[in-house]
């Protein structure tokens, strides 16, 4: 039975590495396929964005005009650099092509760079569809796709609707022993807007035992305590500066994260 | 002796096997690189800006040796962070009613070494990603709130600043600025 799992979790890391980088020697050789999967590693020795690359994923998919994993690495670079009708258009190739693989990427960049969460939930509940309920991680490995779509949820206005979702996902995960980094705080943020303090309160807590270092753990903390009454709202205020300026906080290279905080907010509340 | 239909045949095969193979040499992967024409520019990036005498300054200040990054290369920033930033532009865009557009407008610029800005683009689509004329007065508004901006502060190699590229989206619903991301 364990060597049963321990085979079946290999077989899993296996086909994640090569959903990454595709293992060539999968399709026949002499196939369009093969031809196309070569190039396409050629075409990825390149800087991303550079015309080479581009012009080496333009003749793979010349090769084999259903090589999705083409159509998805050539639009990356245009969405990191702001043109999303290029990314969406190749994007939508890629998901026509294989949506099992490319759903998830397409909404995670949705909900991300865009802020289209109605878009990005209804990828992400098509994939769900597709799973049985099993969509993976977001393009980053930051969130367990259900989370994004309990986020999508939230900032649509469905605070119900979104605490079912993350309490569905945390379930599931919680017995896997694999709660995300911030799926908690996350959580707190819907309990808080929702005044649930004492709800909000213990999921910070929770969101303490995964992490025990973040500013917007402290500063959500101290939003929950000061709308109870609570003074020593200012030592979580305290220690979220603290750590905002160690550098222990939501950050992204892209675009800023869900429930990221500023200095100047932490500053501002503190002088109130 | 070999009829003329076989030498039909065989020279019909010799030409076919001049013309450049599919299957088998692209199976082996041995031809790509030497046969892709390298007749573009090579310092051409996916996004760049070019130069346009009609709205760009001609002394809008680059390093000398061309390269423009990302700012996602080094985080370029403005002061206070992006999460500021978001908040002082939806303070400066207040809604405004009078325009039933709704999508994305997404405002890409440069970011000198100095940290002025200038070269600004913008792409406007509907809600389905596809590119839309959007009214002139929110766009030139948008822009205008853009331009305003003060005191980037460019990324940096080895301590020294350096150029590079940003961009701002504003999610338009219905004629307001709904969101903003960056």
């Amino acid at each position: 039975m364990r060597r049963t799992l321990l085979l079946g979790l290999l077989a899993l890391l296996l086909g994640r590495m090569a959903a990454a980088q595709p293992n060539c020697l999968i399709y026949a050789a002499g196939s369009p396929e093969r031809a196309a999967c070569e190039v396409y590693l050629q075409a990825i020795e390149f800087p991303q964005g550079s015309i080479q690359s581009q012009v080496y994923f333009d003749r793979a998919l010349a090769l084999c005009p259903t090589f999705a994993d083409a159509y998805h690495e050539k639009s990356v670079p245009f969405l990191k650099r702001g043109d999303f009708q290029t990314w969406k258009k190749l994007m939508d190739e890629a998901v026509r092509l294989r949506p099992e693989r490319f759903l998830g990427d397409r909404g995670w960049c949705r909900f991300k760079f865009l802020h289209d969460y109605a878009g990005a939930l209804a990828d992400i509940t098509r994939l769900r569809q597709l799973t049985r309920n099993q969509p993976g991680q977001s393009g980053d490995g930051s969130y367990d796709l259900r989370i994004v779509a309990a986020l999508c949820q939230r900032e649509l206005g469905d605070l119900r609707g979104a605490l079912s979702t993350f309490d569905e996902c945390i379930a599931d995960y919680k017995i896997k022993d694999r709660v995300g980094l911030s799926d908690y705080l996350h959580r707190g943020v819907v309990k808080l807007r929702q005044r649930d303090y004492a709800g909000a309160l213990a999921d910070f807590e929770l969101q303490r035992s995964i992490n025990g270092k973040l500013a917007e753990t402290c500063y959500y903390t101290a939003l929950a305590m000061r709308q109870q009454g609570n003074p020593a709202y200012l030592g979580q205020l305290q220690a979220a500066r603290e750590l905002w300026q160690q550098g222990y906080r939501l950050n992204d290279p892209y675009v800023s994260m869900p429930d990221e905080i500023s200095l100047p907010e932490i500053e501002a509340l503190l002088q109130q | 002796m070999l009829t003329p239909f076989y030498k039909v045949t065989l020279l019909a095969g010799w030409l076919l096997s001049l013309l450049p193979h599919r299957g088998q040499a692209q199976a082996r992967g041995i031809w790509a690189k030497a046969d892709i024409p390298l007749v573009y520019n090579r310092q051409y990036e996916v996004g760049n800006i070019l130069f346009d005498p009609s709205q760009d300054r001609p002394d809008f200040a680059l390093r000398p040796n061309g390269r423009i990054y990302q700012y996602y290369n080094f985080d370029t920033t403005f002061p206070g962070g992006r999460v500021e930033l978001r908040k002082h532009l939806l303070r400066a865009l207040p809604t405004a009613a009078g325009s039933s557009d709704s999508g994305f407008l997404t405002v890409r610029f440069v970011v000198n070494y100095r940290g002025e800005t200038d070269r600004f683009r913008v792409q406007a689509l509907n809600s389905e990603y596809q590119p839309q004329a959007m009214d002139p007065e929110l766009v030139a508004r948008v822009l205008g709130a853009c331009r305003a901006l003060r005191g980037w502060l460019p990324g940096q190699i080895d301590g020294e600043t350096k150029d590079s590229y940003f961009y701002i989206t504003f999610v338009v619903r219905e004629g307001h600025i709904q969101d903003i991301t960056l």
